[in-house]
């Protein structure tokens, strides 16, 4: 067995924090640990969905060793919380909707104690019936789950008459696609410390992907202006989207404040799987039609989504999926409606692909049926729709002029995997019982959050006082490499060396306000940040630097360790420090404040700037036994240039196994609103045996031209395209189409059973 | 159920007697836990655990693998305490019973093979060692209180609820077989690797100069499936060649014969469709 | 029926909490502790070695991987009495004189992004290498087959191997 995990991009460059994650040094903020900390626990709801008639904590108070145990009576400000509209009880008081819900906490001197009280507090319960399908919910009959009744949001999109225009098709394939709960698995579960300081502040040092925002929520929870709380908010194990939204602080904050000591919470894998957030469970129904020439002319798609109990990104995501319900393609008649419904299953929110992925993979086997249907070679309809570089967006709105859809096609049907030359032979596999097989989708992914939506950004560029040149941003690392692509954008674009720079992320208290670490914005703001604070400070940096050297501006330029004079020198004319002693009365500080690129055209959520992917897969399907093995995986991606090389390819490597996971291997079950699967023994995400051979993916850095809005994120892009061409690579394999994720072996050993092997073990023997 | 530290009593007995007189003392309050890796993973679901806790890990002589001649026959002692890790590396038994090999290398994960042992795996009821071991013949000693006594782990595991034992190690065999021999074990996880079974399933058959099969064992197990012998797929088997009607009769005699479990992830018939079809394929692979 | 003489044979159980003496990154430590504590927790709380991580809990993932006398293991699913007298080495025992040439291959190849499952994969890494000069692409697959990474899809690992095979 080989390995090729090759890539054309230039590596070997060493992370900022690299050394002390591979050393173990690096404190994740679950690592930390102060004087008189008390360890804080939280009491979830017993039933998916119920009344609460009472709640008793008197033994759990008593219990030698509680500090606090706190109720909803205890909340002192708003007793809600959520990123859109705050729905969700910070502590239930009549109502629970589901098992997440929390009821009540304790904090206690030891994790053991806290244990024991929550077991000594009392709550009675009405048990209410349980809806745990949308359909469900949506009867007339169904039990309202929120004052305004169970359907969270609705979205739609219509152009043309489709009506009309499938009368006009030749061909028309439709399908109901079902997408299944994932969940993060971050292998870092929430958690941290809640600090109260002796200036009344608190500090909270727990993840999250917006730390500005988690404190604009704990302020109206607790009832104090903003300015008294400190969030630190990074580094992070992990987050994927599941860390944006508010998980432990809350109580981790009641509970600081009501003993006055520092209060860790650290949820188990179990406590993990049953409050945090998952992938929106999608039931889509796609109705496509198409001219005899493979013209697509008419597309119908209801989205039905399972929001669980309560709202936090629900209708984001909503939009998000009916946004990109069209993709790359361009089609004259369309009529997209979503709906997102309320249910007692677990919360659904922000998971990387945001909508995109479950829309995706209906959108593309769509295109892959009207091929099989038409005739058409599917790489050939897919350009015979595809949108040209100055065609509107997916909702009709203006969008960045961009080449990525058709750079990435083409950079895929370059691939040896769609090469007929291949040694094995088509549809054969590596023994009489395994078939082959090959797919390929693509994918449009809109970043930022949207228009109408907040999506501010910023950034500060200074010399500190210690003469390290300090960039600033209210981001977090979590993994994605933010943190080298800061680095190596400072060094870019301000001429300085890796030693000369401090980077300052992730806390409210020394950071401006940069928006969220999300929607594949990072990289593409500090890029944008950076164009519009460089010059400013180089500015002002060679001019302090003339003024205390004598030598014109026109003659210095900033380099490592100072500022240099033109010529041939062996070391600066003034360094860093030297300047910074000088300006110590009045530093150098440059701020900008910006938003986010957005479309002119007022369309809620409407994206302006988007990424390509194309994926191209090689699978083996064993026979026998159902499995689904991914051999080859490739991907094209078309993001703009690539900053940081081996992050690039870390997010697109990394995002391929995760959604390999959500093809093959995940689903979150539920049953009447219950996990079934509890932890990693039976949720299971891909291990190293679970991978391709090869995974070779390739950059594609031109933007269209003019275009100067820099590198795109890079995040959620290699999540999306991956499953629908592993579901076409099973039909090339074996003639099943696969409309239900994750993938049923049981299903495929059906179809092999009435297909061939009763012919089989009567004939071939 | 908090994990961190355990509302219980450790014991740690140095001698088998001493071991037995602890568990007739305290009975239901306690168990036995050889490297507790599977019964950390049931308990932190939520399964009870007993007050006293039995630990196996200092009683003398369960650990080891001996491999001895007694007469003409030869045979491999494994010792209930030994780890998996180490069963799956010894040099006799990768050559001599590579189906156990083979076996525990799908057990679990290396951390997990390097704290789990033999004897835990196989009283457990449903490890994924027992098809193995069944195909081989394989045999148990243990402890009943008085004496150390011995039979077939196929016997032990169809009246072990009538006794309680301490299992102090495993018996092979070493056989002599027929001239052309198929042997497989095949763990279908619900991953490539580190999951729980599905179903498992181990053969050994061999066939004649003439081509008749004249030994055959075949075991299923995995899972929550019970792992046992498929005794009339066996004996229709026996004494048979291999021909397309007779692979079409034990097809239909293996759906027939296995009731395997039904659960969230998969069905009875896809176990039973997929211990059929590894069979066939084997057969099949004997004939070819 | 209850023997009175062998009861009275039958040592004590261990207290509630037992001393046990340990050897950790080459430091004998003696610590008095809970017989049932996991030494993941021995070795976060009590020694304030937070390299090792708890993700799971279940011994599933491997962020809590250290090796045992010579043998990677889950010090989740190990407890205090079964660490008694043993030798550990966790991701802090390694390095200590200049990087490891495992965390070198690591830091050049992209083979963490979040950090979190990187002590426990760095240490199945190194009991690979413990036991196979040369490894082949079967050994290493089986030797980190109990390690999970979310972020990296395992490609800058295997890099990472590759790179330090050929030294």
């Amino acid at each position: 067995m080989k390995f090729t995990y090759s890539n054309n991009l230039q590596r070997s460059l060493i992370r900022p924090d690299g050394v002390d994650k591979v050393t173990g040094k690096l404190k994740f903020l679950t690592d930390l640990s102060f004087p008189n900390m008390l360890h804080g626990k939280i009491l979830r709801s017993a039933y998916p969905h119920a009344k609460i008639i009472s709640i008793s904590t008197k033994k759990a108070e008593e219990l030698p060793g509680v500090r606090a145990v706190i109720t909803s009576k205890d909340v002192p400000g708003l007793n809600r919380f959520g990123l859109i509209f705050p729905d969700q009880p910070v502590l239930c008081d009549e109502r629970v909707r589901y098992v997440g819900d929390a009821v009540a906490a304790v904090a206690a001197e030891t994790e053991e104690i806290a244990e024991k009280a929550l077991q000594l507090i009392e709550v009675e319960y009405e048990p209410l019936p349980v809806i745990d399908d949308p359909e469900q919910a949506l009867l007339p009959s169904a039990p309202r789950l929120h004052p305004d009744g169970n359907i969270l949001h609705q979205a739609s999109y219509q152009k043309g008459n489709v009506e009309e225009a499938f009368q006009t098709c030749d061909v028309i394939v439709e399908e109901t696609y079902e997408l299944p709960r994932q969940m993060h698995a971050y292998m870092e579960t929430e958690g941290g410390v809640i600090v109260p300081e002796k200036d009344g502040r608190i500090t909270v040092y727990v993840g999250t992907q917006h730390g500005y925002k988690d404190r604009f929520q704990l302020a109206r929870i607790l009832n104090v202006p903003e300015s008294k709380i400190r969030v630190v908010s990074s580094p992070i194990g992990g987050s994927f989207g599941g860390k944006d939204e508010l998980n432990i602080q809350p109580y981790g904050a009641l509970l600081a404040i009501k003993t006055g000591c520092p209060v860790k919470i650290h949820q188990s894998r179990r406590e993990s799987v049953r409050s945090g957030l998952k992938r929106h469970p999608m039931k889509i129904t796609m109705k496509t039609g198409a001219s005899r020439n493979g013209k697509i002319l008419a597309h119908q798609v209801r989205i039905i989504a399972d929001t669980g109990a309560y709202a936090t990104l629900g209708p984001a995501v909503l939009d998000f999926a009916v946004e990109h319900a069209t993709g790359p393609y361009i089609i004259p008649n369309v009529h997209v409606e979503g709906l997102s419904v309320y249910t007692n299953n677990g919360v659904a929110g922000e998971f990387r692909g945001f909508g995109g992925n479950q829309v995706t993979f209906a959108l593309e086997g769509q295109i892959d049926r009207l091929a099989v249907k038409l005739g058409i070679c599917p790489m050939e309809l897919r350009k015979r729709n595809l949108r040209k570089a100055d065609d509107l967006g997916p909702v009709g709105q203006e969008i960045a002029p961009t080449d990525g859809a058709a750079q990435v096609l083409k950079a895929i049907s370059q691939s040896p995997l769609l090469n007929k030359k291949e040694s094995i032979e088509w549809g054969e596999g590596t023994d009489r019982w395994k078939k082959t097989g090959i797919g390929v989708a693509i994918a449009m992914h809109g970043g930022g959050l949207g228009y109408g939506r907040l999506d501010p950004a910023g950034g500060r560029l200074s010399l500190n006082e210690d003469g390290k040149i300090e960039i600033a941003f209210g981001f977090e690392e979590f993994g994605q490499g933010l943190l080298f692509v800061i680095e190596q954008l400072v060094i870019k674009e301000i001429g300085c060396s890796a030693n000369d720079i401090k980077i300052t992320i992730g806390d409210t208290d020394r950071v401006p306000r940069s928006g969220s670490s999300t929607a594949s914005r990072g990289t593409s703001m500090v890029w944008h940040a950076l164009q519009r604070m460089k010059d400013p400070f180089k500015k002002r940096l060679l001019e302090k630097a003339s003024q205390c050297t004598g030598v014109p501006a026109t003659q210095l330029y900033l380099g490592p360790i100072g500022i240099w004079s033109c010529g041939l020198n062996s070391e600066p004319l003034i360094t860093y420090q030297q300047i910074a002693h000088e300006t110590k009365d009045d530093p150098i500080q440059i701020e900008t404040e910006f938003h986010f690129p957005t479309t002119p055209h007022s369309i809620p959520g409407g994206h302006y700037l988007y990424s390509f992917a194309a994926c191209a897969v090689k699978v083996e399907v064993d026979e026998l036994t159902g499995i689904v093995r991914v051999k080859n995986l490739e991907q094209a991606v078309a993001a703009g240039p690539v900053i940081y090389p081996t992050g690039y390819l870390g997010q697109i490597e990394g995002g391929s196994v995760m959604a390999l996971g959500y093809t093959l291997l995940e689903e979150a079950i539920m049953e009447k609103g219950k996990y079934v699967t509890e932890n990693f023994d039976s949720y299971l995400i891909p291990t190293i045996n679970d991978i391709p051979h090869s995974m070779d993916i390739t950059a594609i850095e031109e933007l269209y031209e003019g275009d100067p809005y820099g590198p795109r994120g890079v995040g959620e892009i290699g999540t999306v395209a991956v499953a629908p061409a592993i579901a076409k690579a099973i039909y090339d394999a074996i003639g099943l189409w696969v409309t239900k994720l994750p993938v049923s072996r049981e299903e495929i050993v059906k179809a092999v059973n009435q297909r061939e092997m009763r012919e089989w073990l009567t004939t071939k023997l | 159920m908090s994990m961190r530290i355990l509302a219980a009593k450790v014991w740690t007995p140095t001698d088998i007697k001493e071991a037995w007189t602890l568990r007739e003392k305290f009975h239901l309050q306690s168990c036995f836990v050889a490297g507790g890796t599977l019964l950390q993973t049931q308990w932190e679901k939520g399964v009870p655990y007993p007050p006293q806790l039995i630990s196996l890990e200092k009683v003398e002589g369960l650990e080891g693998i001996n491999y001895k001649t007694e007469g003409t026959k030869r045979f491999l002692q494994i010792g209930a305490m030994t780890k998996l890790a180490t069963c799956r590396n010894h040099p006799v038994i990768k050559e001599k019973w590579s189906l156990l090999s083979t076996a525990i290398q799908q057990i679990a994960a290396p951390a997990i093979r390097n704290l789990g042992t033999i004897g835990g795996n196989v009283a457990y009821g449903f490890g994924d060692a027992i098809p193995a071991l069944l195909t081989m013949d394989a045999e148990v000693s243990y402890f009943d209180g008085k004496t150390i006594k011995t039979e077939k782990l196929d016997h032990w595991l169809n009246t072990r609820q009538n006794k309680e034992v301490l299992l102090t190690g495993v018996i092979l065999q070493e056989y002599r077989h027929s001239s052309f021999v198929t042997q497989f074990y095949k763990k279908v996880g619900r991953r490539e690797a580190f999951s729980g079974s599905v179903v498992t399933v181990s053969g050994v058959i061999g066939k004649n100069d003439a081509g008749v099969i004249d030994f055959v064992r075949l075991a299923v197990g995995g899972g929550d499936n019970r792992p046992h012998r498929l005794k009339a797929t066996e004996q229709l088997l026996i004494d048979q060649m291999i021909n397309p009607k007779l692979l079409r009769n034990v097809y239909e005699t293996i759906l027939n014969e296995f009731h395997p479990i039904s659960d969230v992830f998969y069905s009875d018939d896809y176990r039973r469709w997929v211990t059929a079809n590894i069979i066939i394929s084997e057969l099949s692979r004997l004939e070819g | 029926m209850v023997d009175n003489k062998i009861v009275g044979k039958a040592k004590p159980p261990l207290e509630e909490k037992i001393k046990i003496s340990l050897i950790v990154n080459e430091q004998a430590k003696e610590l008095f502790v809970d017989a049932t504590m996991r030494l993941v927790d021995i070795l976060r709380e009590e020694l304030q070695l937070t390299g090792t991580k708890v993700s799971c809990g279940i011994g599933r993932c491997g962020a809590c991987s250290v090796i045992m006398d010579g043998k990677l293991v889950n010090s989740c699913l190990v407890r205090a009495y079964q660490s008694d007298q043993k030798e550990i080495i966790t991701i802090e025992g390694l390095g200590r004189n200049g990087l490891h040439p495992i965390q070198k291959a690591f830091l050049e190849e992209g083979g963490f992004q979040c950090g979190y499952c990187t002590p426990g994969m760095i240490m199945a890494v190194k009991s690979i290498f413990d036991q196979y000069a040369n490894p082949t692409a079967e050994q290493i697959l089986e030797g980190l087959s109990g390690n999970l990474c979310r972020c990296t899809g395992y490609g800058g690992i295997i890099r990472a191997i590759q790179k330090l095979a050929q030294l």
